[in-house]
């Protein structure tokens, strides 16, 4: 045998135009959304804002998570990610989205969400006055996007070149931008490859680093006296385990429309699942180490964080969110076949985006003062929220879909060599002498 | 025209009967050079038992504890090893799992430093006691004495922790090496040799039925030790941050903690992988790029922990606590300023060199970086406990602290007895796995085949 790379060839993929079933079910969304959105406002702007919050900070996370899972495995250089690394980047596009859906939030909502607007912190006001936090925040999302976004272009960009000539002619024009300076199909590869080595580390720094801002500023001021160093790591992990789970469900619902049977194989889903499963572990064990430091210690200031979320009105939900997100899908990914069959992961992995939800609702509700007798604060203007976000985020992938090849047709020439050695069986010619 | 057929990851090994050759080599008559460094590391040994001695007959007060830092070098050097401890698990059950090609030549080396990091680890909390005779006191059993731990401490905790992950670990790395063993058994004339590898080797002939199961076997215990991995230095760091001391008490010990302890022992194993490649002449084994893959990891590992570092630091500033921004101050500019620095140092701007791919890819370099961050992660140890402890929340408590010779004399006796373990390791079991090597290879064909050309 000789040494000629398995590379896999792929046909391109790309939605001719987004289905109609989608595009009816995202206007509805987002239909529904606004009209709830008017009626939150409307009846009680506070309550409006902070399911606003919760919502952005759910959305925001599944989008920028995928985006984290299609960089990682560029760090990885994991071979098996290969079918489905362009459906977790495509992710990208609801970012731009995310960025100015914040600006009202930070701008106008400010003394909604944040009670230390209205009680200051002896102490604290040097980092929290508003006018630097939107800064900062503004600051550090816009870089982190732009990192993705840049990475998205460059990770295009080559396929856009093999593509051109073949793209329908509405596409021609955005090709044309997204391949100006053409240096040729090889070089361009070599280049591309070269910039996704250089952008995904800096992205998992800017990640950790912006995404703990995030966790800081949206999530922890909430309750001015409480800190946690954790929270941080604990906030992005969970944001990548919701990437993952939203591209196991994308890649499952994506499997009609853009025909993958035979490119996405029960091999990348058995894959896909085990990261799904490991990360589910690995968020318990973040919670936990959080949650046993805090019990232990017995400090008043560190225990209301805890404590607002384990009693009424918001026990039952902190229960369903530890259900649905480490007990649920770790039992019912533990065995092979539930990974590999498409159905039972992706009822498992909607568990944990169901319990991932509901656990951003739980980081910033009972933060603020309810009184057990009120009974849950949860109805329309959270499902209202969430229903406008979801109808957007659908949108924004089908605007990814019906541009770009959905399958990576490039291969990284080091991908290659891998290949070559991970194809064959060992102790085949590699090189003759 | 010869057509040698040769493997991707190891270019420079020809075939099956070279590995054989060269690894069991290592196994033959040892030269006066080992000998030598042998004593050398015994004398050393008895010097930390002399002092253990020393301190057993007059009493703790040897060491240089006191009241308020009750906890010194002995706890420092505990977690230092547990640290250690984490690379070889993490070599062999992670980085399999997650199917890494490039630890088959280098991870039977990193589980037995995780197996004798453990055994020395497991020393300190009894040299630690003032009476260590009756440190079974910590085994839960039922027993005459009614006596029961507290099973509320985390240092009970400890117990079972560090002793699933000795027998975990040291469970897969002998069931690993099974295969290896009989090879060994089968190519020694020796006797004593002989007799060990047999019974060891568990009549092993290498059929496929026993593969079949062996297999199996290496798979469960790889994926039941990857969760210790993150439990052991869990636990260790939930000994001091369950507590309410100021720079103990924070949420983020746990991962911290994991993170600091792979850096460290990826750090221990290119400390010792690196001379073993020069004077066995592994150098087609221990490829560069095996230790650029584990130095990339290096890196990761150092952000994390940096990571950790800047946030403990912003979260003392944020509380606005005084005791949790004197406890940071103090780190920084109080009496072990420089135990900080050197802390800081090795294990932030040290291993930034890593960036760079000449750096990675100089086998030198990375032997210096390794030993920078071994005293750096030392150092962090040292900084966590003796800082905080000599200043916690009333200034008439505080007090520092010296450690004193016999103190240090242990610490070097630890490093001794780790070594004694490792070079008596070297030369009685397979120090790099013959078969896992033999799976990358080319199979050994009747036709040299040229390039090319279908298999007949």
């Amino acid at each position: 045998m000789a040494h000629e790379p398995a590379a896999m060839e792929v046909p391109v993929r790309r939605l001719e135009e987004a289905p109609d079933r989608a595009r009816l079910l995202a206007s509805t969304l987002v239909g529904i959304g606004v009209v709830a959105l008017v009626a939150a406002f409307l009846t009680s702007p506070t309550r409006a804002w902070r399911a606003y919050l919760f919502n952005w900070l759910y959305w925001t996370s599944l989008a920028q998570g995928a985006v984290m899972v299609a960089a990682v495995a560029s760090i990885t250089r994991g071979l098996w990610s290969r079918p489905v690394r362009r459906i977790a980047l495509s992710f990208v596009a609801f970012l731009p989205i995310s960025y100015l859906a914040l600006l009202p939030l930070l701008l106008f909502g400010g003394e909604h969400v944040f009670p230390w607007i209205e009680a200051p912190v002896a102490g604290k006001e040097a980092w929290l006055n508003l006018p630097f936090l939107v800064a900062r925040n503004l600051v550090a999302l816009g870089f982190m996007y732009f990192l993705s976004l840049r990475f998205a272009y460059w990770a295009l960009r080559p396929d856009l070149g093999l593509t051109r000539d073949q793209a329908p002619p509405q596409l021609r024009g955005l090709y044309q931008r997204f391949t100006a300076n053409w240096r040729g199909q090889d070089a361009e590869e070599a280049r591309s490859f070269r910039k996704l080595a250089r952008l995904a580390p800096a992205m998992a720094l800017v990640y950790a680093a912006s995404f703990s801002l995030l966790a800081w500023d949206l999530v922890m001021s909430l309750e001015p006296h409480w800190w946690s160093t954790l929270i941080g790591p604990y906030f992005f992990m969970a944001a990548f385990l919701g990437g993952l789970a939203a591209l196991a469900v994308a890649t499952i619902l994506y499997r009609r429309p853009l025909g993958l049977d035979g490119i996405v194989q029960p091999s990348t889903f058995h894959d896909v699942g085990k990261l799904t499963f490991g990360f589910c572990a690995f968020w318990a064990y973040l919670l936990w180490s959080q949650y046993l430091v805090i019990w232990y210690g017995l400090l008043p200031h560190e225990q209301e964080f805890v404590i607002h979320r384990l009693e009424l009105p918001f026990a039952p939900v902190a229960v369903a969110v530890f259900l649905c997100m480490f007990v649920i899908p770790f039992f019912g990914l533990l065995g092979v076949q539930p990974k590999k069959r498409p159905a039972l992961l992706g009822t498992f992995a909607s568990v944990v985006l169901v319990g991932l939800w509901l656990e951003r609702y739980v980081l910033v509700y009972p933060s603020y003062t309810f009184s057990r007798n009120e009974g849950l604060p949860f109805g329309l203007p959270e499902v209202g929220m969430a229903l406008l976000f979801g109808g957007l985020f659908i949108f924004a992938l089908l605007f990814f879909a019906v541009r770009f090849p959905m399958i990576q047709l490039w291969q990284p020439p080091s991908e290659l060599e891998l290949l070559a050695g991970a194809a064959e069986p060992p102790g085949e010619v590699v090189t003759a002498e | 025209m010869a057509t040698v057929l040769r493997s991707e990851t190891h270019p420079g090994i020809a075939s099956y009967q070279e590995v054989n050759r060269d690894i069991l080599k290592i196994l033959g008559r040892p030269g006066r050079g080992y000998f030598l460094l042998l004593a050398f590391v015994l004398a050393v040994l008895g010097l930390g038992i002399f002092a253990w001695m020393v301190q057993i007959v007059l009493g703790i007060g040897m060491a240089g504890l006191r009241n308020p830092v009750g906890w010194g070098v002995y706890i420092t050097n505990f977690v230092f090893w547990v640290g250690i401890a984490h690379s070889g698990t993490l070599i062999s059950a992670i980085l399999y799992l997650f199917r890494a090609r490039w630890r088959q030549s280098i991870y039977r080396a990193s589980e037995a430093m995780t197996v004798f990091a453990v055994m020395t680890a497991g020393l300190f909390p009894i040299i630690h006691l003032g009476r260590p005779w009756i440190f079974y006191y910590l085994l839960p059993y039922p027993n005459q004495r009614q006596l029961w731990p507290n099973f509320r401490s985390p240092l009970l905790w400890d117990v079972f922790a560090v002793g699933t992950y000795f027998t975990v670990s040291a469970t897969f790395f002998y069931v690993g090496m099974i295969p290896d063993i009989a090879a060994a058994r089968d190519a020694t004339s020796v006797r004593w040799r002989k007799a060990l590898y047999s019974v060891l080797s568990l009549g092993w002939r290498g059929t496929d039925r026993e593969w079949k199961h062996f297999t199996r076997a290496y798979l469960y215990l790889a994926a039941l030790a990857t969760p210790l991995v993150l439990s052991v230095h869990s636990v260790v760091s939930w000994d001091f941050a369950v507590s309410i001391v100021p720079g103990w008490h924070t949420t983020i010990f746990a991962p911290y903690f994991v993170a600091g302890a792979i850096f460290s022992g990826l750090a221990m194993v290119i400390t010792l992988l690196v001379p073993m490649r020069k004077v066995f002449r592994l150098e087609e084994y221990f490829t560069v790029h095996h230790f650029e893959s584990m130095a990339k990891l290096i890196l990761l590992t150092s952000f994390i922990v940096v990571y950790a570092y800047v946030t403990e630091y912003f979260m003392a500033w944020y509380s606005v606590e005084v005791p949790e921004r004197f406890a940071f101050y103090n780190r920084a500019f109080g009496d072990y300023w420089w135990a900080t620095w050197i802390m800081l140092t090795c294990n932030t701007v040290v291993p930034q060199l890593l960036w760079l791919k000449r750096v990675r890819t100089s086998i030198a370099a990375l032997f210096v970086i390794s030993i920078f961050i071994n005293i750096g992660m030392w150092f962090e140890r040292f900084v966590i406990i003796v800082t905080s402890l000599a200043a916690e929340y009333e200034p008439w408590q505080w007090g520092n602290y010296q450690p004193s010779w016999v103190e240090m004399s242990i610490l070097a006796g630890s490093f001794a007895w780790f070594l004694m373990w490792f070079l008596l390791f070297m030369r009685v079991l397979p120090p790099v796995s013959v078969a896992e090597l033999k799976e990358v290879l080319p199979a050994p064909l009747r036709f040299r085949r040229p390039a090319g050309e279908r298999r007949p």
